[in-house]
């Protein structure tokens, strides 16, 4: 993986296809090497979690690349870390007076003890024949040892993968946690101002977005200048399904974005909208209107083998999995008109029953293990708000109250986060925000961006 | 004169008119019959034309189940017509959901405008 952005392109995807290959690096970059230290777990004093500082890291060549890298990443992985809430990160602003280290080795632990602190990442960045070379230590303030350490190698392009990588492996070291700093959001976007006069009406175009889960590297996906819709990830990453206006109905369209090809796996039968992958990928649950009216059903990827899961002249929509495939939630209006429900159904249409018992819910997302929880859009007012319902206990809180209207929640892969739309900021915006309600972020600012799904 | 006119100038005429729904239903309201039986007498008259009806909603529902509601709202839309004659292979439903509005400032006038089913000519 040493040539990520070494990218084969061709034809009409090339624009996409570049965009996504820049910010989409997948792996970690091209090196990983433990250092020779013995690695600790870091605490903090009496259970509290262990006081962080990130301070810049030292670049060792005068380049302006170099220079900004080193500052970059510090300040990435401070974010990344700080987004887990498994740290206390000390704000950076408060150490800019202790001196940077000499060298990786030569750390003014001293200095980091005053400042409270139980660890200090210590790094250097340095540029290479072939991009650049990063090291960076985790250091136990109390010990003076280092309790983690990385190198890496790779491409000077995109800095911030360095930062999300050693956070990734931080979190998983230190706290036994998956991070999520190298995930992705996937959502919809105006933000193009596009308006296509086709020939006989004037058409919205909505193009579906990528970002890293932190908003940096907003990039378009499509390029269909119509209107799509209701992304969502496949579990590798490399491929989003969503309803597509394409051919004038809504239809299912399968976007590989790493190869840069399309599939159309319903290939116009019907109308059909809002595809979802199973968690292992092979499968699809979507909403199709084939027999008559809204029904759920599941297909291979490839459109073959098309199952019907509901049965009802009721309006059937919105699925989504649960983390072993063996069941899917969604929204049903059938037990009272306009009135829809969140209710459960195993994966071969037996077992259906109602769990939301609210005014209007709608937008179901179950979350990853260990939680068993279903989030959801839930009317609370003149909008809506995103409530969570724990599947076993039937109990539900609610996370956003009124500000705005809040919709279409999706889990992040480990279950701590939700990314959602929000009307708050005024527009339709993309926020994230911790399942307890806290760390509330925005995530897009630039036109409409709807409907937010998150990366596995 | 009907015959010289493309599918753009049709259409900006409009000679098939909208129909607006209550909220959160999609049953056919007293005033839409008259419009429906209005356009169900021209689409009789002119036996070549194909129409799209596009079932649109207001912001209060959700983007998702707006997505079926604006469907339902078109096929009663279809229904109507063709209990009134009118073939049911000369109309494509689609449904919009909230997601191309006519109007966007959140008051009632606004959303009366969007809960609508919309007629396109596609062939003529």
């Amino acid at each position: 993986m040493t040539n990520f952005l070494r990218i084969k392109l061709s034809g009409a995807v090339l624009l996409a296809a570049s965009a996504v290959l820049t910010a989409q690096q997948p792996a970690p970059p091209a090196t990983s090497q433990q250092p020779t230290s013995v690695e600790l777990r870091l605490t903090g004093e009496s259970g509290t979690p262990p006081r962080l500082a990130v301070p810049d890291l030292l670049a060792l060549s005068s380049d302006r690349e170099t220079q900004e890298a080193a500052r970059a990443i510090s300040q990435v992985l401070w974010d990344d870390l700080n987004f887990e809430r498994e740290f206390a990160l000390i704000p950076r602003d408060t150490y800019k007076s202790i001196p940077a280290a000499a060298s990786i080795e030569a750390v003014p632990f001293d200095r980091w003890r005053e400042l409270g602190a139980d660890g200090v990442i210590i790094g250097t960045v340095q540029k290479t024949d072939a991009g650049i070379r990063i090291e960076m230590r985790l250091y136990n303030v109390r010990a003076r040892q280092s309790a983690f350490g990385r190198e890496y190698t790779g491409s000077a392009a995109n800095p911030r993968i360095y930062a999300h990588t050693m956070a990734d492996e931080l979190h998983d070291s230190q706290r036994q946690m998956r991070g999520v700093a190298r995930t992705k959001l996937t959502f919809i976007s105006d933000r193009n101002k596009e308006a296509v006069l086709a020939t006989v009406e004037k058409r919205d175009v909505k193009e579906v977005f990528i970002a890293d889960y932190d908003g940096a590297n907003q990039r378009r996906v499509t390029i269909n200048r119509t209107m799509n819709l209701t992304p969502s990830w496949s579990p590798d990453g490399r491929s989003i399904a969503y309803t597509s206006y394409r051919t004038g109905v809504q239809d299912i369209l399968i976007s590989n974005i790493f190869a840069g090809t399309m599939e159309s796996p319903t290939k116009g039968v019907g109308q059909n909208w809002l595809p979802v992958f199973s968690p292992d990928g092979t499968r699809i649950a979507f909403v199709s209107t084939r027999d008559g009216n809204s029904e759920l059903y599941v297909m291979n990827r490839d459109g073959s083998n098309i199952m019907r899961l509901t049965n009802n002249p009721a309006i059937d929509s919105t699925p989504t999995w649960s983390p072993t495939g063996t069941q899917i939630a969604f929204t049903s209006d059938r037990r009272g008109l306009n009135q829809p429900q969140i209710f459960v159904v195993n994966a071969d249409g037996t077992g259906l029953r109602q769990i939301s018992f609210e005014s209007y819910a709608d937008r179901p997302t179950w979350s990853p293990a260990p939680y068993n929880e279903i989030a959801f859009a839930a009317r609370t007012g003149p909008g809506f708000d995103i409530k969570i319902l724990g599947i076993a206990s039937g109990e539900t809180r609610q996370i956003t109250f009124g500000e705005g209207s809040n919709e279409s929640p999706a889990w992040s892969p480990n279950g701590r986060h939700l990314a959602f739309m929000s009307t708050r900021a005024g527009r339709s915006q993309v926020f994230t925000v911790d399942r307890d309600g806290r760390n509330l972020r925005q995530v897009t600012r630039d036109g409409n961006n709807t409907m937010p799904h998150w990366s596995q | 004169m009907f015959a010289q006119k493309s599918l753009s100038q049709l259409n900006s005429e409009r000679p098939l008119g909208d129909v607006y729904f209550d909220l959160d239903s999609s049953t056919i309201r007293d005033d839409a019959r008259a419009s429906l039986s209005t356009n169900a007498t021209w689409l009789k008259r002119w036996t070549n034309t194909r129409i799209n009806i596009e079932g649109h909603c207001d912001e209060r529902g959700t983007s998702e189940y707006n997505l079926g509601l604006g469907e339902r709202r078109a096929a009663s839309v279809r229904a109507y017509l063709v209990e009134l004659g009118v073939p049911a292979d000369r109309v494509v439903i689609v449904s919009k959901g909230k997601e191309s509005p006519f109007c966007t400032d959140s008051n009632e006038a606004c959303w009366q405008q969007n809960r609508r089913g919309h007629f396109i000519i596609t062939a003529k």
